[in-house]
């Protein structure tokens, strides 16, 4: 299953009202899987985000009466500029929204739109789920790597000492 | 779990430095860091306290090129090796692809080494891995040090199952990237998926 074509898909397809904003959307594990961001940052982003939202809901038992069924979000802002996290579901798997913003008046608004978004793609996910689903594939990915191979992928090293 | 975009032709996966408190998993990744190329990482997370002990997690993303087609992304993390945070460790384990386990070599830190490792163990048992078939790598870091522990001691106690290992001196470089790219290649070919 590739959600990450079908969040591009989704985002390619349907306008929103973020043109300023940073996006980011990650899964529990941390992996970053749509941003509106071109650089390597976003995915340290990403894996913040997910850091955050699972620390959070660690610290959530505290509440009494603390159900994760309850609609919980996380904001981290003041009355202009912030970070606000709203999590959703598609097929039963967590995925968290990340978003950053500066300069709002109304920054409600701005979560509210988030939630109109976040539950459009939910809807968007479930029907279109089964037209991205890759076929199963059998065996592995590769079945030997050569060390020229490696060498070539570590040459990462910047040359300098 | 790694994800692999056939379409884009992209492999994330997600390696964890692992080992107790103080045996240099921070150390490891700020080295690889320092050493890749700007266009080849992102920004280095560090959640840790006021005297450098990791709190939550470090975290470096980085950008290896190409092989056969895909490009291909490795998310470094290291856990907080502090024996209260563990809590944390598992939550930094779900979706691991792929661990290295930093030994610290001093003679008076093998009693954390094996507790460590046993709680390796029991976290990925928890969370549904088989410890002999997920890719693991031994580093036996601080080689430096003069009451270091022999390593075929070393092996004998810690390295039961005889995953690959290396002796190193992180705080000078010393077997950081021969490790990581261990780790790599094993985390590689163990992704599952042919192409058809
Ligand atoms: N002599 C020596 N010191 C080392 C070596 N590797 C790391 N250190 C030092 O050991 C100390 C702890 O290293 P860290 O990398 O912070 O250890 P850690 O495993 O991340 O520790 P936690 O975050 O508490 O789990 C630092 O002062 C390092 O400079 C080594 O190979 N030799
Ligand atoms: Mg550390």
């Amino acid at each position: 299953m590739s959600v990450n074509t079908l969040f591009q898909y989704f985002f390619d397809n349907h306008e929103h009202p973020f043109r300023e904003e940073k996006i980011f959307i990650t899964r529990r594990d941390g992996h970053l899987l749509f941003t509106n961001q071109k650089n390597m940052d976003a995915h340290s982003a990403g894996a913040l985000i997910s850091g955050v939202w699972q620390a959070a809901h660690a610290l959530g038992h505290y509440i009494p009466g603390f159900k994760m069924d309850d609609y919980y979000r996380l904001s981290f802002d003041t009355s202009s500029k912030g970070l606000y996290i709203f999590p959703f579901l598609v097929q039963k798997d967590d995925y968290y929204f990340g978003i950053t913003y500066s300069g709002k008046v109304n920054p409600g608004q701005l979560k509210m739109q988030v939630q109109n978004l976040a539950s459009k793609l939910e809807t968007f996910a479930q029907n279109n789920m089964k037209k991205f689903k890759t076929k199963d594939r059998e065996g592995f990915l590769f079945k030997e790597i050569t060390d020229a191979e490696m060498d070539r992928l570590f040459s990462i090293q910047s040359q300098r000492t | 779990m790694s994800f692999v975009n056939y379409h884009t032709k992209e492999i994330n996966c997600k390696i964890v430095y692992y080992g107790p408190g103080l045996g240099g998993k921070t150390t490891n990744i700020q080295f690889v860091y320092q050493k890749t190329n700007p266009d080849n990482k992102g920004r280095m997370v560090t959640l840790n306290t006021e005297n450098e002990r990791t709190l939550f997690f470090d975290f470096l993303p980085l950008d290896l090129g190409e092989i056969r087609g895909f490009k291909t992304r490795f998310h470094l993390y290291t856990v907080p090796g502090q024996v209260f945070y563990e809590a944390s460790r598992k939550l930094i384990l779900r979706g691991v692809d792929g661990i290295v386990f930093v030994v610290d070599s001093q003679v008076e830190r093998m009693e954390s080494n094996m507790e460590s490792l046993e709680g390796l163990k029991a976290n990925l048992i928890e969370q549904g891995y088989d410890f002999d078939k997920i890719p693991i790598v031994i580093q036996y870091n601080k080689r430096d040090l003069p009451n270091v522990v022999p390593v075929s001691e070393l092996k004998k106690k810690i390295n039961k199952n005889n995953f690959p290992e290396f002796e190193s001196v992180a705080s000078n470089g010393e077997g950081v990237f021969e490790t990581l790219k261990m780790i790599s290649k094993l985390v590689l070919l163990n992704i599952k998926g042919g192409l058809q």
